[in-house]
């Protein structure tokens, strides 16, 4: 859907902008935030003081649901904890009556964070695709890879030290996962 | 119970995370590199069992794990995806939800290819979700605190049992 912004912007104006101007900008431009207030029509199905869910006019499959946070974040990243729960409880209720009022079989849950992933809106969105059999659709079926021991093991020690340089707290080098014990780990990702 | 996932989940195979309520182990057949699966710890065979409290709990620590996968494996961006039910691909009888590092060129497409849809088709199924998700809209706003619980009671006519089981 083509949506003009509300005002003329220049390059120049871009350049002049503080990054909270920038992020006010995106967000005034931003066609789901539109969809959330209603400037822009949708097929709404559900909302509450957080969140809203419309139906995608171009579905994977009958009843495939966008929902949203009314608020504007990118991706889930940028997401606050207390509305990724809202999101999470909402997202299930919706996926149960997808298939008890769709006589759907199952739905497939998606996010995609950044471009790569598929992400093509700047505004996070949580896919509720209900499935039918025989629907065609193949693109969840995830490959199945053989992987070595050992390559496991060095991705675990990878993650392990991840979850330290995510938070920020660690004041010394963490040690692989033989050697990090589970209350280091779990204290590390509060 | 005969769960493969239950016996992985005791045995803490290939852990990353756990706490009271999850448990996060790399997938010994990954995706790609880096594929987490979260498991509730206690046994669901699909997400709608799964208490609100700790499916919101998973969704956060999901999120935790794919900002790590970012910085952790070098991922240009990561997928969250959740199969519930066998004809959405689950291929265990153990509710999990999928975090998947990505990266240009690995090989990996996740894009659905869309069905055409007519408006009147459209505004049917608008028509049928809305009217089975009132209630619950209704409820939610009637809130007075946000911060307390909502409890959404089960439908009666809930046809969960469309949802084949794995054996």
């Amino acid at each position: 859907m083509q949506y003009m912004p509300e005002q003329e912007v220049t390059e120049e104006d871009l350049k002049d902008m503080s990054p909270e101007q920038l992020a006010e900008l995106q967000k005034q431009n931003c066609l789901f935030c539109h969809l959330a207030s209603g400037k822009v029509p949708s097929k709404i199905v559900y909302e509450d003081n957080i969140c809203f869910a419309i139906l995608d006019i171009n579905p994977a499959s009958k009843g495939h649901m966008l929902l949203m946070p009314k608020e504007h974040y990118v991706m889930f990243p940028q997401t606050p904890e207390d509305v990724i729960k809202h999101l999470a409880k909402t997202a299930k209720m919706l996926s149960r009556t997808a298939i008890a009022a769709l006589s759907a079989e199952g739905t497939n849950i998606f996010i995609a964070n950044g471009p790569v992933a598929g992400q093509k809106a700047p505004h996070l969105i949580i896919h509720i695709i209900p499935r039918f059999p025989d629907d065609g659709i193949t693109c969840f079926e995830l490959p199945e890879t053989d992987i070595k021991d050992e390559e496991i093991t060095g991705t675990q020690k990878i993650l392990a030290h991840g979850l330290g340089t995510v938070l920020e707290k660690v004041e010394e080098k963490p040690k692989g996962p033989e050697e990090i014990t589970l209350k280091e780990l779990e204290k590390a990702l509060r | 119970m005969n769960c493969t996932e239950c016996e992985k989940i005791k045995n803490k195979q290939n852990l990353i995370y756990e706490d009271d309520s999850v448990i996060a182990l790399l997938s010994n057949k990954p995706a790609g590199k880096g594929h987490v699966i979260l498991y509730p710890k206690e046994h669901s065979p699909i997400i709608e069992k799964i208490p609100d409290e700790t499916f919101g709990h998973m969704f956060d620590t999901a999120n935790k794990i794919s900002v790590m996968c970012f910085k952790a494996v070098g991922a240009e961006g990561t997928n969250i995806l959740i199969n519930n039910g066998i004809t959405a691909g689950q291929k265990t009888g153990h509710a999990s939800i999928n975090i998947i590092p990505r990266k240009e060129n690995d090989g990996l497409n996740m894009q659905w290819q869309t069905i055409t849809s007519q408006d009147e088709d459209l505004t049917t199924t608008q028509l049928m979700l809305k009217e089975a998700l009132a209630p619950k809209e209704e409820e939610i706003k009637q809130e007075v605190k946000p911060e307390e619980e909502v409890i959404i009671p089960e439908e009666e006519n809930y046809q969960l049992k469309q949802l084949q089981r794995v054996p």
